[in-house]
Protein backbone atom coordinates (compact mmCIF):
# COMPACT_ATOMS: atom_id res chain seq x y z
CA UNK A 1 0.00 0.00 0.00
CA UNK A 2 2.95 2.18 0.83
CA UNK A 3 4.55 1.51 -2.56
CA UNK A 4 1.26 2.28 -4.37
CA UNK A 5 1.01 5.65 -2.67
CA UNK A 6 4.63 6.46 -3.58
CA UNK A 7 3.99 5.67 -7.24
CA UNK A 8 0.82 7.78 -7.47
CA UNK A 9 2.35 10.73 -5.73
CA UNK A 10 5.50 10.72 -7.77
CA UNK A 11 5.41 13.84 -9.91
CA UNK A 12 8.80 13.38 -11.60
CA UNK A 13 8.86 12.23 -15.22
CA UNK A 14 10.56 12.56 -18.57
CA UNK A 15 8.76 14.89 -20.86
CA UNK A 16 7.71 13.54 -24.30
CA UNK A 17 9.79 16.40 -25.73
CA UNK A 18 12.92 14.69 -24.49
CA UNK A 19 11.98 11.61 -26.47
CA UNK A 20 11.41 13.70 -29.56
CA UNK A 21 14.73 15.52 -29.24
CA UNK A 22 16.55 12.20 -28.76
CA UNK A 23 14.79 10.84 -31.83
CA UNK A 24 15.81 13.86 -33.92
CA UNK A 25 19.36 13.49 -32.70
CA UNK A 26 19.45 9.86 -33.82
CA UNK A 27 17.96 10.71 -37.22
CA UNK A 28 20.69 13.35 -37.65
CA UNK A 29 23.37 10.82 -36.72
CA UNK A 30 21.93 8.35 -39.24
CA UNK A 31 21.89 11.13 -41.85
CA UNK A 32 25.50 12.01 -41.09
CA UNK A 33 26.51 8.38 -41.45
CA UNK A 34 24.66 8.07 -44.76
CA UNK A 35 25.82 11.44 -46.06
CA UNK A 36 29.02 10.17 -47.77
CA UNK A 37 26.97 7.61 -49.67
CA UNK A 38 24.51 10.31 -50.65
CA UNK A 39 26.92 13.04 -51.64
CA UNK A 40 30.19 11.44 -52.76
CA UNK A 41 30.43 9.45 -55.94
CA UNK A 42 33.20 7.04 -55.04
CA UNK A 43 32.10 4.42 -57.53
CA UNK A 44 31.64 6.98 -60.26
CA UNK A 45 34.96 8.62 -59.51
CA UNK A 46 36.86 5.36 -59.63
CA UNK A 47 35.13 4.55 -62.89
CA UNK A 48 36.09 7.94 -64.31
CA UNK A 49 39.67 7.26 -63.30
CA UNK A 50 39.60 3.97 -65.15
CA UNK A 51 38.11 5.72 -68.19
CA UNK A 52 40.87 8.33 -68.13
CA UNK A 53 43.53 5.64 -67.89
CA UNK A 54 42.03 3.96 -70.92
CA UNK A 55 41.74 7.28 -72.74
CA UNK A 56 45.43 8.10 -72.41
CA UNK A 57 46.35 4.64 -73.72
CA UNK A 58 43.95 5.05 -76.65
CA UNK A 59 45.25 8.47 -77.64
CA UNK A 60 48.85 7.29 -77.48
CA UNK A 61 47.89 4.32 -79.66
CA UNK A 62 46.28 6.70 -82.16
CA UNK A 63 49.45 8.75 -82.16
CA UNK A 64 51.52 5.66 -82.89
CA UNK A 65 49.47 4.43 -85.85
CA UNK A 66 47.68 7.41 -87.39
CA UNK A 67 49.24 8.96 -90.44
CA UNK A 68 49.89 12.60 -91.15
CA UNK A 69 48.95 13.32 -94.76
CA UNK A 70 51.39 16.10 -95.42
CA UNK A 71 54.32 17.24 -93.39
CA UNK A 72 57.05 19.58 -94.50
CA UNK A 73 59.95 21.38 -92.94
CA UNK A 74 62.70 23.63 -94.12
CA UNK A 75 66.25 22.40 -93.74
CA UNK A 76 68.95 24.85 -92.71
CA UNK A 77 66.38 27.45 -91.65
CA UNK A 78 68.70 28.97 -88.99
CA UNK A 79 71.39 29.41 -91.65
CA UNK A 80 68.95 31.31 -93.87
CA UNK A 81 67.77 33.40 -90.93
CA UNK A 82 71.34 34.23 -90.05
CA UNK A 83 71.92 35.36 -93.59
CA UNK A 84 68.79 37.51 -93.25
CA UNK A 85 67.01 35.75 -96.09
CA UNK A 86 63.26 36.01 -95.91
CA UNK A 87 62.04 32.54 -96.85
CA UNK A 88 58.53 33.78 -97.61
CA UNK A 89 59.63 36.49 -99.97
CA UNK A 90 57.70 36.42 -103.28
CA UNK A 91 59.71 34.75 -105.98
CA UNK A 92 62.31 33.41 -103.60
CA UNK A 93 59.88 31.15 -101.77
CA UNK A 94 59.45 28.54 -104.53
CA UNK A 95 63.21 28.47 -105.10
CA UNK A 96 64.01 27.92 -101.43
CA UNK A 97 61.17 25.42 -101.09
CA UNK A 98 62.48 23.52 -104.04
CA UNK A 99 66.01 23.36 -102.73
CA UNK A 100 65.66 23.10 -98.99
CA UNK A 101 62.10 22.10 -98.16
CA UNK A 102 61.57 18.49 -97.31
CA UNK A 103 58.11 17.08 -97.71
CA UNK A 104 56.99 13.82 -96.17
CA UNK A 105 53.67 12.30 -97.12
CA UNK A 106 51.56 9.75 -95.27
CA UNK A 107 53.97 9.03 -92.45
CA UNK A 108 52.84 8.00 -88.99
CA UNK A 109 53.30 10.52 -86.18
CA UNK A 110 55.52 8.02 -84.38
CA UNK A 111 57.82 7.66 -87.41
CA UNK A 112 58.15 11.41 -87.77
CA UNK A 113 58.86 11.82 -84.05
CA UNK A 114 61.60 9.19 -84.03
CA UNK A 115 63.13 10.66 -87.17
CA UNK A 116 63.03 14.09 -85.58
CA UNK A 117 64.85 12.99 -82.42
CA UNK A 118 67.33 10.85 -84.37
CA UNK A 119 68.74 13.83 -86.27
CA UNK A 120 69.08 16.30 -83.39
CA UNK A 121 72.40 14.95 -82.07
CA UNK A 122 72.07 16.47 -78.64
CA UNK A 123 75.14 16.06 -76.47
CA UNK A 124 75.35 17.34 -72.90
CA UNK A 125 72.25 19.47 -73.41
CA UNK A 126 73.56 21.13 -76.55
CA UNK A 127 72.05 20.52 -79.96
CA UNK A 128 74.83 19.91 -82.45
CA UNK A 129 72.69 19.67 -85.55
CA UNK A 130 71.18 23.09 -85.97
CA UNK A 131 70.19 22.43 -89.57
CA UNK A 132 67.09 20.48 -88.63
CA UNK A 133 65.81 22.97 -86.05
CA UNK A 134 62.75 23.67 -88.20
CA UNK A 135 61.93 19.93 -88.32
CA UNK A 136 61.53 19.96 -84.53
CA UNK A 137 59.48 23.14 -84.57
CA UNK A 138 57.09 21.93 -87.27
CA UNK A 139 56.76 18.57 -85.55
CA UNK A 140 55.73 20.36 -82.35
CA UNK A 141 53.05 22.27 -84.25
CA UNK A 142 51.60 19.10 -85.80
CA UNK A 143 51.65 17.15 -82.53
CA UNK A 144 49.92 20.00 -80.76
CA UNK A 145 47.20 20.11 -83.40
CA UNK A 146 46.65 16.36 -83.24
CA UNK A 147 46.55 16.12 -79.45
CA UNK A 148 44.26 19.11 -79.04
CA UNK A 149 41.87 17.61 -81.57
CA UNK A 150 41.79 14.27 -79.78
CA UNK A 151 41.67 15.48 -76.19
CA UNK A 152 39.54 18.58 -76.53
CA UNK A 153 39.45 21.38 -73.99
CA UNK A 154 38.65 19.11 -71.10
CA UNK A 155 42.21 17.88 -70.79
CA UNK A 156 45.69 19.28 -70.69
CA UNK A 157 48.55 17.16 -71.88
CA UNK A 158 52.27 16.63 -72.14
CA UNK A 159 53.78 14.45 -74.81
CA UNK A 160 57.49 13.67 -74.74
CA UNK A 161 59.71 11.57 -76.95
CA UNK A 162 63.15 10.79 -75.62
CA UNK A 163 65.90 8.94 -77.39
CA UNK A 164 68.63 8.38 -74.87
CA UNK A 165 70.62 5.37 -76.04
CA UNK A 166 73.13 5.26 -73.19
CA UNK A 167 71.24 5.41 -69.88
CA UNK A 168 72.41 8.30 -67.73
CA UNK A 169 74.61 9.90 -70.40
CA UNK A 170 73.10 13.00 -71.93
CA UNK A 171 73.28 12.08 -75.59
CA UNK A 172 70.48 11.60 -78.14
CA UNK A 173 67.44 13.73 -78.83
CA UNK A 174 64.14 14.80 -77.35
CA UNK A 175 60.89 16.40 -78.33
CA UNK A 176 58.23 17.70 -76.00
CA UNK A 177 54.87 19.42 -76.40
CA UNK A 178 52.27 20.56 -73.88
CA UNK A 179 52.26 22.01 -70.40
CA UNK A 180 54.34 21.09 -67.36
CA UNK A 181 52.98 17.96 -65.67
CA UNK A 182 51.30 18.54 -62.28
CA UNK A 183 52.11 16.28 -59.34
CA UNK A 184 48.69 14.70 -58.82
CA UNK A 185 45.78 13.30 -60.81
CA UNK A 186 47.83 12.63 -63.91
CA UNK A 187 47.21 9.70 -66.23
CA UNK A 188 50.27 8.43 -68.05
CA UNK A 189 50.86 6.02 -70.91
CA UNK A 190 54.26 4.91 -72.14
CA UNK A 191 55.23 3.23 -75.39
CA UNK A 192 58.46 2.48 -77.20
CA UNK A 193 58.92 3.25 -80.87
CA UNK A 194 61.56 1.80 -83.14
CA UNK A 195 64.14 4.25 -84.37
CA UNK A 196 64.39 4.77 -88.13
CA UNK A 197 67.17 2.91 -89.92
CA UNK A 198 70.48 4.68 -89.52
CA UNK A 199 73.97 3.69 -88.57
CA UNK A 200 72.79 3.56 -84.98
CA UNK A 201 70.33 0.78 -85.68
CA UNK A 202 72.07 -1.09 -88.50
CA UNK A 203 75.78 -0.23 -88.48
CA UNK A 204 76.20 -1.07 -84.82
CA UNK A 205 75.36 -4.67 -85.68
CA UNK A 206 79.05 -5.44 -85.86
CA UNK A 207 79.96 -4.53 -82.29
CA UNK A 208 76.75 -6.21 -81.09
CA UNK A 209 77.90 -9.54 -82.47
CA UNK A 210 81.37 -8.96 -81.04
CA UNK A 211 79.87 -8.12 -77.65
CA UNK A 212 77.79 -11.31 -77.72
CA UNK A 213 80.79 -13.45 -78.61
CA UNK A 214 82.85 -11.78 -75.91
CA UNK A 215 80.24 -12.37 -73.21
CA UNK A 216 79.40 -15.96 -74.16
CA UNK A 217 83.04 -17.07 -74.51
CA UNK A 218 84.38 -15.51 -71.35
CA UNK A 219 85.50 -17.40 -68.25
CA UNK A 220 82.70 -15.75 -66.27
CA UNK A 221 80.40 -18.59 -67.34
CA UNK A 222 82.56 -21.20 -65.56
CA UNK A 223 83.06 -18.94 -62.56
CA UNK A 224 79.30 -18.56 -62.30
CA UNK A 225 78.88 -22.37 -62.30
CA UNK A 226 81.59 -22.66 -59.64
CA UNK A 227 79.82 -20.08 -57.49
CA UNK A 228 76.52 -21.86 -57.93
CA UNK A 229 78.02 -25.17 -56.85
CA UNK A 230 79.82 -23.53 -53.94
CA UNK A 231 83.35 -24.11 -55.26
CA UNK A 232 84.14 -20.41 -54.85
CA UNK A 233 82.70 -18.08 -52.24
CA UNK A 234 80.04 -15.50 -53.06
CA UNK A 235 82.40 -12.64 -52.23
CA UNK A 236 84.99 -13.98 -54.64
CA UNK A 237 82.35 -14.26 -57.36
CA UNK A 238 81.15 -10.73 -56.62
CA UNK A 239 84.67 -9.39 -57.25
CA UNK A 240 85.02 -11.40 -60.44
CA UNK A 241 81.66 -10.25 -61.81
CA UNK A 242 82.32 -6.61 -60.89
CA UNK A 243 85.62 -6.57 -62.72
CA UNK A 244 84.09 -8.38 -65.70
CA UNK A 245 81.20 -5.91 -66.02
CA UNK A 246 83.49 -2.88 -65.57
CA UNK A 247 85.78 -4.26 -68.25
CA UNK A 248 82.82 -5.01 -70.54
CA UNK A 249 81.37 -1.50 -70.24
CA UNK A 250 84.79 0.06 -70.76
CA UNK A 251 85.35 -1.99 -73.88
CA UNK A 252 81.86 -1.39 -75.27
CA UNK A 253 81.77 2.32 -74.72
CA UNK A 254 85.26 3.51 -75.43
CA UNK A 255 88.03 0.94 -75.66
CA UNK A 256 86.77 -1.38 -78.38
CA UNK A 257 87.40 -5.11 -78.45
CA UNK A 258 90.56 -5.54 -80.49
CA UNK A 259 92.44 -2.36 -79.75
CA UNK A 260 91.23 -0.72 -82.96
CA UNK A 261 89.01 2.35 -82.98
CA UNK A 262 85.73 0.52 -83.12
CA UNK A 263 84.17 1.26 -79.76
CA UNK A 264 80.59 2.47 -79.64
CA UNK A 265 81.51 6.03 -78.77
CA UNK A 266 83.99 6.22 -81.64
CA UNK A 267 81.52 4.87 -84.14
CA UNK A 268 78.69 7.10 -82.95
CA UNK A 269 80.64 10.31 -82.66
CA UNK A 270 82.45 9.80 -85.95
CA UNK A 271 79.13 9.12 -87.63
CA UNK A 272 77.48 12.20 -86.17
CA UNK A 273 80.27 14.54 -87.16
CA UNK A 274 80.81 12.96 -90.53
CA UNK A 275 77.10 13.44 -91.12
CA UNK A 276 77.15 17.07 -90.04
CA UNK A 277 80.25 17.80 -92.09
CA UNK A 278 78.93 16.16 -95.21
CA UNK A 279 75.48 17.63 -94.99
CA UNK A 280 76.86 21.12 -94.59
CA UNK A 281 79.57 20.90 -97.17
CA UNK A 282 77.79 18.90 -99.82
CA UNK A 283 74.03 18.83 -99.73
CA UNK A 284 73.22 22.04 -97.90
CA UNK A 285 76.24 23.89 -99.16
CA UNK A 286 75.21 23.32 -102.74
CA UNK A 287 71.58 24.20 -102.18
CA UNK A 288 72.39 27.21 -100.05
CA UNK A 289 74.97 28.45 -102.54
CA UNK A 290 72.31 28.39 -105.21
CA UNK A 291 70.02 30.38 -102.97
CA UNK A 292 72.81 32.85 -102.30
CA UNK A 293 73.60 33.12 -105.99
CA UNK A 294 70.03 34.27 -106.54
CA UNK A 295 70.16 36.83 -103.76
CA UNK A 296 72.83 39.33 -104.48
CA UNK A 297 72.88 40.75 -100.95
CA UNK A 298 74.54 37.63 -99.57
CA UNK A 299 77.52 37.98 -101.84
CA UNK A 300 79.97 35.34 -103.03
CA UNK A 301 81.41 34.38 -99.70
CA UNK A 302 78.55 32.11 -98.85
CA UNK A 303 80.31 28.87 -97.85
CA UNK A 304 82.46 30.64 -95.31
CA UNK A 305 79.36 32.27 -93.83
CA UNK A 306 77.57 28.97 -93.26
CA UNK A 307 80.81 27.39 -91.95
CA UNK A 308 81.07 30.23 -89.50
CA UNK A 309 77.55 29.69 -88.27
CA UNK A 310 78.26 26.03 -87.59
CA UNK A 311 81.53 26.93 -85.90
CA UNK A 312 79.72 29.43 -83.68
CA UNK A 313 77.37 26.68 -82.63
CA UNK A 314 80.31 24.41 -81.79
CA UNK A 315 81.97 27.29 -79.97
CA UNK A 316 78.92 27.71 -77.76
CA UNK A 317 79.30 24.06 -76.90
CA UNK A 318 83.07 24.17 -76.38
CA UNK A 319 84.43 27.70 -75.79
CA UNK A 320 88.09 26.63 -76.26
CA UNK A 321 87.55 26.50 -80.02
CA UNK A 322 89.11 29.60 -81.53
CA UNK A 323 88.20 31.60 -84.59
CA UNK A 324 91.41 30.59 -86.31
CA UNK A 325 90.76 26.85 -85.98
CA UNK A 326 89.84 25.16 -89.21
CA UNK A 327 86.46 23.55 -89.54
CA UNK A 328 87.88 19.99 -89.30
CA UNK A 329 90.01 20.94 -86.32
CA UNK A 330 87.00 22.37 -84.49
CA UNK A 331 85.08 19.17 -85.09
CA UNK A 332 88.03 17.05 -83.88
CA UNK A 333 88.24 19.10 -80.71
CA UNK A 334 84.55 18.64 -79.97
CA UNK A 335 84.87 14.91 -80.65
CA UNK A 336 87.71 14.54 -78.15
CA UNK A 337 85.85 16.63 -75.59
CA UNK A 338 82.78 14.41 -75.81
CA UNK A 339 84.91 11.26 -75.49
CA UNK A 340 86.47 12.65 -72.31
CA UNK A 341 83.02 13.42 -70.95
CA UNK A 342 81.94 9.84 -71.62
CA UNK A 343 84.95 8.59 -69.66
CA UNK A 344 84.01 10.74 -66.70
CA UNK A 345 80.46 9.51 -66.92
CA UNK A 346 81.54 5.88 -66.86
CA UNK A 347 83.61 6.44 -63.76
CA UNK A 348 80.85 8.28 -61.91
CA UNK A 349 77.60 6.68 -62.90
CA UNK A 350 78.07 3.20 -64.20
CA UNK A 351 79.87 1.89 -61.10
CA UNK A 352 76.67 2.19 -59.10
CA UNK A 353 74.73 0.34 -61.75
CA UNK A 354 77.35 -2.43 -61.82
CA UNK A 355 77.15 -2.84 -58.05
CA UNK A 356 73.35 -3.13 -58.24
CA UNK A 357 73.59 -5.74 -61.00
CA UNK A 358 76.21 -7.78 -59.08
CA UNK A 359 74.06 -7.79 -55.93
CA UNK A 360 71.07 -8.81 -57.99
CA UNK A 361 72.88 -11.76 -59.59
CA UNK A 362 74.41 -12.98 -56.33
CA UNK A 363 71.10 -12.77 -54.45
CA UNK A 364 69.19 -14.74 -57.04
CA UNK A 365 72.03 -17.01 -58.11
CA UNK A 366 69.91 -20.19 -57.94
CA UNK A 367 67.22 -18.82 -60.23
CA UNK A 368 69.63 -17.87 -63.03
CA UNK A 369 70.46 -20.52 -65.59
CA UNK A 370 72.43 -18.56 -68.16
CA UNK A 371 74.63 -15.78 -66.85
CA UNK A 372 75.59 -14.69 -70.39
CA UNK A 373 71.99 -13.84 -71.29
CA UNK A 374 71.51 -12.02 -67.98
CA UNK A 375 74.57 -9.89 -68.62
CA UNK A 376 73.52 -9.10 -72.19
CA UNK A 377 69.99 -8.18 -71.08
CA UNK A 378 71.42 -5.87 -68.47
CA UNK A 379 73.85 -4.35 -70.95
CA UNK A 380 71.13 -3.67 -73.53
CA UNK A 381 68.96 -2.06 -70.89
CA UNK A 382 71.78 0.40 -70.34
CA UNK A 383 72.72 0.81 -74.00
CA UNK A 384 70.01 0.61 -76.64
CA UNK A 385 70.15 2.62 -79.83
CA UNK A 386 67.07 1.11 -81.44
CA UNK A 387 64.19 2.55 -79.45
CA UNK A 388 62.80 5.86 -78.29
CA UNK A 389 60.51 6.24 -75.30
CA UNK A 390 57.20 8.02 -75.86
CA UNK A 391 55.29 9.29 -72.86
CA UNK A 392 51.86 10.85 -72.93
CA UNK A 393 50.49 12.40 -69.75
CA UNK A 394 46.99 13.88 -69.52
CA UNK A 395 45.09 15.56 -66.71
CA UNK A 396 41.72 17.18 -66.40
CA UNK A 397 41.52 20.94 -66.40
CA UNK B 1 -17.39 2.01 -7.13
CA UNK B 2 -15.78 5.21 -5.97
CA UNK B 3 -12.99 5.07 -8.57
CA UNK B 4 -15.52 5.25 -11.45
CA UNK B 5 -16.93 8.43 -10.15
CA UNK B 6 -13.56 9.83 -9.61
CA UNK B 7 -13.15 12.42 -12.36
CA UNK B 8 -9.68 13.54 -11.47
CA UNK B 9 -6.87 12.57 -13.80
CA UNK B 10 -3.39 13.48 -14.94
CA UNK B 11 -3.70 15.00 -18.39
CA UNK B 12 -0.87 14.60 -20.93
CA UNK B 13 1.49 17.50 -20.96
CA UNK B 14 0.70 20.17 -23.46
CA UNK B 15 4.19 19.86 -24.96
CA UNK B 16 3.45 16.44 -26.40
CA UNK B 17 1.78 17.96 -29.46
CA UNK B 18 4.84 19.89 -30.71
CA UNK B 19 6.90 16.85 -29.73
CA UNK B 20 4.83 14.68 -32.01
CA UNK B 21 5.20 17.22 -34.82
CA UNK B 22 8.98 17.15 -34.43
CA UNK B 23 8.95 13.35 -34.49
CA UNK B 24 6.85 13.34 -37.65
CA UNK B 25 9.19 15.78 -39.40
CA UNK B 26 12.17 13.70 -38.25
CA UNK B 27 10.57 10.56 -39.65
CA UNK B 28 9.85 12.26 -42.94
CA UNK B 29 13.45 13.48 -43.31
CA UNK B 30 14.76 10.06 -42.40
CA UNK B 31 12.58 8.36 -44.99
CA UNK B 32 13.54 10.81 -47.72
CA UNK B 33 17.20 10.26 -46.88
CA UNK B 34 16.98 6.50 -47.00
CA UNK B 35 14.89 6.52 -50.15
CA UNK B 36 17.34 8.87 -51.86
CA UNK B 37 20.38 6.86 -50.91
CA UNK B 38 18.74 3.67 -51.97
CA UNK B 39 17.48 4.91 -55.31
CA UNK B 40 20.71 6.77 -56.11
CA UNK B 41 22.77 3.71 -55.24
CA UNK B 42 20.52 1.49 -57.31
CA UNK B 43 20.67 3.80 -60.27
CA UNK B 44 24.43 4.09 -60.07
CA UNK B 45 24.95 0.36 -59.82
CA UNK B 46 22.62 -0.18 -62.74
CA UNK B 47 24.28 2.41 -64.95
CA UNK B 48 27.77 1.17 -64.08
CA UNK B 49 26.61 -2.38 -64.75
CA UNK B 50 25.26 -1.38 -68.13
CA UNK B 51 28.37 0.57 -68.99
CA UNK B 52 30.59 -2.25 -67.84
CA UNK B 53 28.65 -4.69 -69.98
CA UNK B 54 29.09 -2.50 -73.04
CA UNK B 55 32.74 -1.93 -72.21
CA UNK B 56 33.23 -5.66 -71.85
CA UNK B 57 31.62 -6.24 -75.26
CA UNK B 58 33.83 -3.53 -76.76
CA UNK B 59 37.00 -5.02 -75.36
CA UNK B 60 36.05 -8.53 -76.33
CA UNK B 61 35.20 -7.76 -79.94
CA UNK B 62 38.24 -5.52 -80.35
CA UNK B 63 40.73 -8.11 -79.08
CA UNK B 64 43.36 -9.38 -81.50
CA UNK B 65 41.82 -12.86 -81.63
CA UNK B 66 38.18 -11.65 -81.58
CA UNK B 67 35.69 -12.32 -84.33
CA UNK B 68 35.98 -8.81 -85.80
CA UNK B 69 39.71 -9.43 -86.26
CA UNK B 70 38.93 -12.72 -88.04
CA UNK B 71 36.48 -10.89 -90.28
CA UNK B 72 39.13 -8.30 -91.10
CA UNK B 73 37.19 -5.39 -89.62
CA UNK B 74 39.87 -5.02 -86.97
CA UNK B 75 43.31 -5.03 -88.55
CA UNK B 76 46.65 -5.78 -86.97
CA UNK B 77 47.46 -3.36 -84.17
CA UNK B 78 43.80 -2.73 -83.28
CA UNK B 79 43.08 -0.51 -86.29
CA UNK B 80 39.52 -0.45 -87.71
CA UNK B 81 39.22 -1.05 -91.45
CA UNK B 82 36.75 1.57 -92.69
CA UNK B 83 35.89 -0.15 -95.98
CA UNK B 84 35.21 -3.52 -94.30
CA UNK B 85 33.09 -1.76 -91.68
CA UNK B 86 31.15 -0.07 -94.43
CA UNK B 87 30.58 -3.40 -96.20
CA UNK B 88 29.22 -4.95 -93.03
CA UNK B 89 27.04 -2.16 -91.71
CA UNK B 90 24.03 -2.84 -93.93
CA UNK B 91 24.32 -6.62 -94.09
CA UNK B 92 21.93 -7.92 -91.45
CA UNK B 93 22.83 -11.57 -92.02
CA UNK B 94 26.52 -10.90 -91.53
CA UNK B 95 25.88 -8.80 -88.45
CA UNK B 96 23.84 -11.53 -86.76
CA UNK B 97 26.59 -14.01 -87.64
CA UNK B 98 29.18 -11.73 -86.03
CA UNK B 99 27.04 -11.37 -82.87
CA UNK B 100 26.49 -15.11 -82.70
CA UNK B 101 30.14 -16.05 -83.24
CA UNK B 102 31.58 -13.40 -80.96
CA UNK B 103 30.63 -15.62 -77.99
CA UNK B 104 28.55 -12.99 -76.15
CA UNK B 105 25.32 -14.47 -74.81
CA UNK B 106 22.16 -12.80 -73.57
CA UNK B 107 22.78 -9.40 -75.08
CA UNK B 108 22.95 -8.05 -78.58
CA UNK B 109 25.16 -5.25 -79.77
CA UNK B 110 25.62 -2.82 -82.61
CA UNK B 111 28.56 -0.63 -83.62
CA UNK B 112 28.90 2.99 -84.65
CA UNK B 113 32.00 4.49 -86.18
CA UNK B 114 32.95 8.09 -86.74
CA UNK B 115 36.29 9.23 -88.03
CA UNK B 116 37.99 12.36 -89.30
CA UNK B 117 36.88 13.19 -92.80
CA UNK B 118 33.69 11.09 -92.85
CA UNK B 119 30.56 13.10 -93.34
CA UNK B 120 28.21 11.02 -91.24
CA UNK B 121 28.52 8.37 -88.59
CA UNK B 122 28.56 4.80 -89.91
CA UNK B 123 26.02 2.64 -88.07
CA UNK B 124 25.13 -1.02 -88.06
CA UNK B 125 21.58 -1.52 -89.32
CA UNK B 126 20.53 -3.74 -86.41
CA UNK B 127 20.56 -0.95 -83.79
CA UNK B 128 16.96 -0.54 -82.51
CA UNK B 129 15.59 2.93 -81.96
CA UNK B 130 13.05 2.05 -79.27
CA UNK B 131 15.02 -0.21 -76.92
CA UNK B 132 16.89 0.85 -73.83
CA UNK B 133 20.57 0.69 -74.79
CA UNK B 134 23.86 1.27 -73.03
CA UNK B 135 26.93 2.55 -74.82
CA UNK B 136 30.71 2.60 -74.47
CA UNK B 137 33.16 4.41 -76.72
CA UNK B 138 36.80 4.01 -77.55
CA UNK B 139 39.16 6.26 -79.44
CA UNK B 140 40.60 4.22 -82.28
CA UNK B 141 42.66 4.54 -85.42
CA UNK B 142 40.76 3.99 -88.67
CA UNK B 143 42.42 2.58 -91.77
CA UNK B 144 41.09 4.23 -94.92
CA UNK B 145 43.74 3.10 -97.40
CA UNK B 146 47.49 2.46 -97.57
CA UNK B 147 48.21 6.17 -97.29
CA UNK B 148 45.56 7.18 -94.81
CA UNK B 149 45.02 6.11 -91.23
CA UNK B 150 43.02 8.65 -89.26
CA UNK B 151 41.78 8.97 -85.68
CA UNK B 152 38.16 8.10 -84.95
CA UNK B 153 35.70 6.96 -82.30
CA UNK B 154 34.10 3.52 -82.14
CA UNK B 155 30.94 3.19 -80.08
CA UNK B 156 29.29 -0.05 -79.07
CA UNK B 157 25.61 -0.12 -78.07
CA UNK B 158 24.27 -3.10 -76.14
CA UNK B 159 20.72 -4.11 -75.31
CA UNK B 160 18.99 -7.10 -73.83
CA UNK B 161 17.48 -9.62 -76.21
Amino acid sequence: MKIWRKFVEDEQGISVMHDAVLFCLMVSVAGAILMPALVSDVAKESYMEKENEEKVEEVLHQLMVCKLDEFSHLNAEPVLKNLKINTNQGLLKPVIDNLLKREQLHRTYADLCTECVACQFKVLGHRLNILTQNFTEMMRVELKKFLERQLGRQYKYNFTVVWNPIVGFDFGGDLSVGSAIPKTNVYVAVAYATMPPSLFTTGIGFPLQTIKNYVYNDEIKNEFTDAKEGLISKDEFKDLLTSFLTDLINRVIWEGFDGKENSLVDIVIDYIFQGIKESIQEAFGEALSMVSAIISSVGDDFTSLSDELIRNNLQEFLPTITESDTFSKSIDEVKNYIKEEVRAFIKNTIEEKIQAMVENVVNSIDGITNIGTEILNWLFQQINFCRAKMTLAIWEV
Amino acid sequence: MSFIKDERGISEEFTSLPALTVVMIGFAIFFVLIANVYSAYNERVESIDKHEASNFVLEKIMSADGYLAKEGIVREGGIIDASKFNETKGDEKRISEIIEKSGIKGIEFGLKLKYEGCKEQLEWCNIPSSKDTAAASKQVAVYINEAKTVPGVLTVLVWEV
